[in-house]
């Protein structure tokens, strides 16, 4: 009885020590929000030159420090993007910011287009460094907004 | 009059010390900063890995980026406030990157304690299991005959 309940404690114990810190599934998060800081509230219709503002989450689930780069496109209906390519196209703003392991940020996204069209789409990617190469590398996590834009 | 005749002396040496004070600010490019943010952040992940607590370099590593980023954006409009911002930031880099191998060790030295922390009360656990099987039948079987030491056996 007494070796058992011992044997229960050492049990908790080593697993405690072993799981502590143990990330099973390593994840990012990207989130584009509105003005409100909210998910709601975006922009279809802007005129050209006009600013706006967005902001941009990024979430660090991988269990490790991590220096993110979220990159704002601009690209059209027939620009392609998926988890595994990133978009080619023309690069607006970027927004660099390091997170600890479960640590988030919300950061403000100003900006303002240049050429009136139907359809735009403003193309948010997630970039993370990786050290072995020195470089950026494309996470796979995007997002976007389709926007018209007019000439005034 | 002796003050006078070194004026001209006390202001080139002044000139001298800021021209050269400034001269590595102005030197600092978008190139060499993000190079040391990159330097910089590779210490703090290993910093991290190795158990330190980065959450204030963490801080100060975002302080730098957003310096460049925003030196970046006026770097055509206002080369001059770009070149002190990118001295600022380089300045919080390296700041970093000198700082990291400590807080490295520290997570270091904290992991280790805690290594041995563990191994210790599994020693002392298994200590007390040990006794716990050799004594207990002893101290139960001691406390069972005191407890019924008053009884007598009747043939029924």
């Amino acid at each position: 009885m007494v070796v058992g309940i011992i044997v229960v404690i050492a049990g908790v114990n080593a697993a405690n020590f072993y799981l502590a810190n143990r990330v099973t599934e390593p994840f990012s998060e990207l989130g584009v929000l509105g003005p409100g800081q909210t998910i709601g509230g975006y922009p279809t219709t802007l005129a050209v030159g006009q600013q706006f503002l967005l902001y941009g989450y990024v979430g660090d689930h991988e269990g490790a420090v991590d220096y993110y780069q979220v990159l704002v496109k601009l690209g059209n209906e027939s620009t392609e993007v998926s988890n595994s390519t990133y978009a080619r196209a023309p690069e607006l703003a970027s927004y660099g910011l390091v997170l600890s392991d479960n640590q988030s940020s919300v950061f403000p996204i100003r900006l303002s287009l240049g050429t009136p069209g139907t359809n735009q789409r403003l193309i948010f990617e997630l970039w993370m460094y990786n050290a072995t190469v020195s470089q950026f590398t494309y996470s796979g996590l995007w997002n976007q907004l389709w926007i018209n834009l007019t000439s005034g | 009059m002796l003050a006078a005749w070194y004026r001209p002396f006390i202001v080139a040496i002044l000139l001298a010390t800021l021209l050269l004070g400034s001269a590595p600010a102005l030197a600092q490019t978008s190139g060499s900063v993000h190079a040391q943010i990159d330097q910089a952040f590779q210490a703090v992940h290993v910093a991290a890995a190795d158990g330190g607590n980065v959450t204030s370099l963490v801080a100060t590593l975002n302080q730098a980026i957003n310096l460049t980023e925003r030196a970046d954006g006026m770097n055509s409009t206002n080369p001059q406030g770009a070149a002190n911002l990118y001295s600022q930031a380089y300045s919080l880099a390296s700041g970093v990157l000198q700082t990291a191998p400590a807080v490295a060790s520290q997570g270091k030295a904290a992991v280790s304690a805690s290594t041995t922390e563990f191994y210790s009360e599994t020693i002392v656990l298994a200590a007390l299991a040990a006794v716990g099987y050799y004594f207990t039948p002893r101290i139960f079987w001691r406390a069972w005959l005191r407890a019924h030491k008053g009884w007598k056996v009747k043939r029924v």
